[in-house]
C-alpha cells in the first residue's frame, strides 16, 4: 500500500471502519512511514463521536477487576507481547528513573510507566498506577534518591503513600478501610507544617474497602497527609482525630 | 483530582455499551482497554493526544472488534441515522450520566452534520460496519462513503472548540 492509498483510508481507519486486512495494511505502512501526521486530526474527529455517546456508570465491581488485572500483569515476570525483554524484577529492587527526554531503558518496568505517565501530568493516572504497584510493594527511587517518596503506613488499613516531588503530587491508597455508617465519609487533609489542615477531598472506598486519591500539592518534610471520618460531604476543618496520617 | 478510571470509565463504558448493547461485553471491552493503556503507558507520546482520548480510542476499537466477532455481520440498529439518546429501558436511568459539556458540544456537532454524513459516521462508529458494508447497506459507491466520512470527521474536528484536550 502506498502513501496515497493509506491517506485515503485514514478517515475510515480512525473510526475503525476498515476490515481487518485493510487495517493491517494501513498499520504496516504507518510503522514505516512518518508522513501521516494527519491521522491525529481524523482521530480528533472520531473522538467527538465518543463524546457524543451518553456516559453510563459501569458496574462498581469493574473498577476492582481492572485494578487487580493490572496488579496481576505486573506481578507476572513475563513482559507483554511486543515489549522489550527485561530482566525479572525482584521486590525492593531500586529501579532508576530515566531522565526526561532520555529514551526509557526501563520500558515495561514500573518506573518506566511512571515516567511515561507523569509526562501527562495526570494525577488521575498515577493513582491508578499506585494501586497496581501496591500489589507487590516495589520501592521506587530517583537517580538522585529524591524523586519519589514511597512508603507504607497505617498497616491496619493497608495504607500506601507516594509523593512525586517533581510533579508535586501525593498519592494515598488504602487496601481496606472499614465501612462507615450512613452519613459519614473519609476525608483527606493536607497539612503544611504550622498551618490549618486543608481538605484534599473525600475517599470513595469500593465495596471491599479499597480507595485511593491523588492530591496535587507541594509537600515538604514535616508536612502531613491525614485521613479522618467526617460528615458525608466533608467538613471545612477536621472534627475528629485522624485514623491515619503520614507524610513525605 | 479523580483517578483516570473514575475520569473516563463512564464514558468508555457508555461507548462500549453503545456499540455492543450488552453490559457484560461492554465491561470486558473496557477492562481490556484499560489494561492495554496501562501496558503501553510508558511508550505513549504526550504530544500525540490526551490519555483520555487514548482510552476511548482503544475502547472503541475493541468494541468494534467484539461486535464483529459476535455476528459476522453486525446488526444495524433501528435508529442508525441518529445517536441513541433514549435509553433502552433495560437498566435504571440512574446509570446514565450525560450532562457533561463535552457531551452537549459533541452532540451538537454531530447533529449539525448534513444527514448523509451523519448517517455514514453513525453506521461506522456506532454500528461497527466497515466502509464496504456501509456502501452495500446504503446502495452507494464506496468512494461516496469514503468522502462522506472524510467530510464528516473534518467537520466534527473543526467544531471541537473547548472540547479539545490536547
Ligand atoms: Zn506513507
Amino acid at each position: 500500500m502506498n502513501c496515497d492509498e493509506v491517506r485515503e483510508l485514514l478517515p475510515a481507519y480512525a473510526v475503525d471502519a476498515l476490515d481487518s486486512e485493510e487495517r493491517a495494511a494501513v498499520e504496516a505502512h504507518l510503522e514505516t512511514c512518518d508522513a501521516h501526521g494527519e491521522l491525529s486530526e481524523w482521530r480528533d474527529g472520531a473522538l467527538q463521536l465518543a463524546y457524543a455517546t451518553p456516559e453510563r456508570a459501569p458496574p462498581p465491581a469493574l473498577r476492582g477487576r481492572i485494578l487487580s488485572r493490572i496488579a496481576a500483569s505486573e506481578a507476572a515476570p513475563s513482559a507483554p507481547a511486543g515489549a522489550p525483554d527485561v530482566a525479572p524484577r525482584r521486590p525492593a529492587e531500586v529501579t532508576p528513573l530515566p531522565r526526561p527526554g532520555e529514551p526509557s531503558t526501563a520500558a515495561a518496568t514500573p518506573a518506566g510507566r511512571w515516567r511515561g505517565l507523569a509526562g501527562y501530568a495526570a494525577a488521575a493516572v498515577l493513582a491508578l498506577v499506585v494501586v497496581g504497584l501496591g500489589a507487590w510493594n516495589v520501592m521506587l527511587q530517583g537517580e538522585d534518591g529524591s524523586d519519589v517518596v514511597a512508603h507504607a503506613f497505617a498497616p491496619e488499613h493497608g495504607g500506601r503513600f507516594v509523593y512525586l516531588s517533581e510533579e508535586q503530587l501525593a498519592v494515598v491508597t488504602f487496601d481496606r478501610l472499614d465501612p462507615l455508617p450512613e452519613g459519614r465519609a473519609y476525608q483527606v487533609w493536607a497539612i503544611h507544617e504550622g498551618q490549618a489542615p486543608q481538605s484534599a477531598g473525600l475517599l470513595a472506598p469500593s465495596a471491599d474497602g479499597a480507595a485511593s486519591i491523588a492530591i496535587p500539592v507541594a509537600l515538604e518534610a514535616g508536612d502531613v497527609v491525614a485521613v479522618s471520618v467526617e460528615p458525608a460531604g466533608g467538613s471545612p476543618q477536621p472534627t475528629s482525630d485522624p485514623i491515619a496520617a503520614t507524610g513525605p | 483530582m479523580a483517578e483516570l478510571y473514575d475520569l473516563v470509565a463512564a464514558r468508555a463504558y457508555g461507548l462500549a455499551y453503545r456499540v455492543l448493547r450488552d453490559g457484560a461485553a461492554a465491561e470486558d471491552v473496557v477492562q481490556e482497554a484499560f489494561v492495554t493503556v496501562w501496558e503501553q503507558a510508558d511508550r505513549l507520546d504526550p504530544a500525540r493526544g490526551s490519555l483520555e482520548g487514548f482510552v476511548l480510542t482503544v475502547t472503541h476499537r475493541r468494541a468494534v472488534d467484539a461486535v464483529r466477532a459476535r455476528m459476522r455481520r453486525p446488526q444495524v440498529s433501528d435508529d442508525a441515522s441518529a445517536v441513541e439518546r433514549v435509553e433502552d429501558g433495560g437498566r435504571p436511568v440512574a446509570d446514565v450520566v450525560t450532562d457533561s459539556i463535552e457531551f452537549e458540544q459533541a452532540t451538537e456537532a454531530l447533529d449539525g452534520l448534513p444527514a448523509e454524513q451523519r448517517e455514514v459516521v453513525t453506521l461506522a462508529y456506532f454500528d461497527g460496519l466497515t466502509h464496504a458494508e456501509i456502501a452495500d447497506h446504503l446502495g452507494v459507491p464506496i468512494g461516496t462513503v469514503k468522502s462522506r466520512l472524510r467530510l464528516a470527521l473534518a467537520r466534527l474536528r473543526d467544531r471541537m472548540g473547548i472540547v479539545q484536550r490536547t
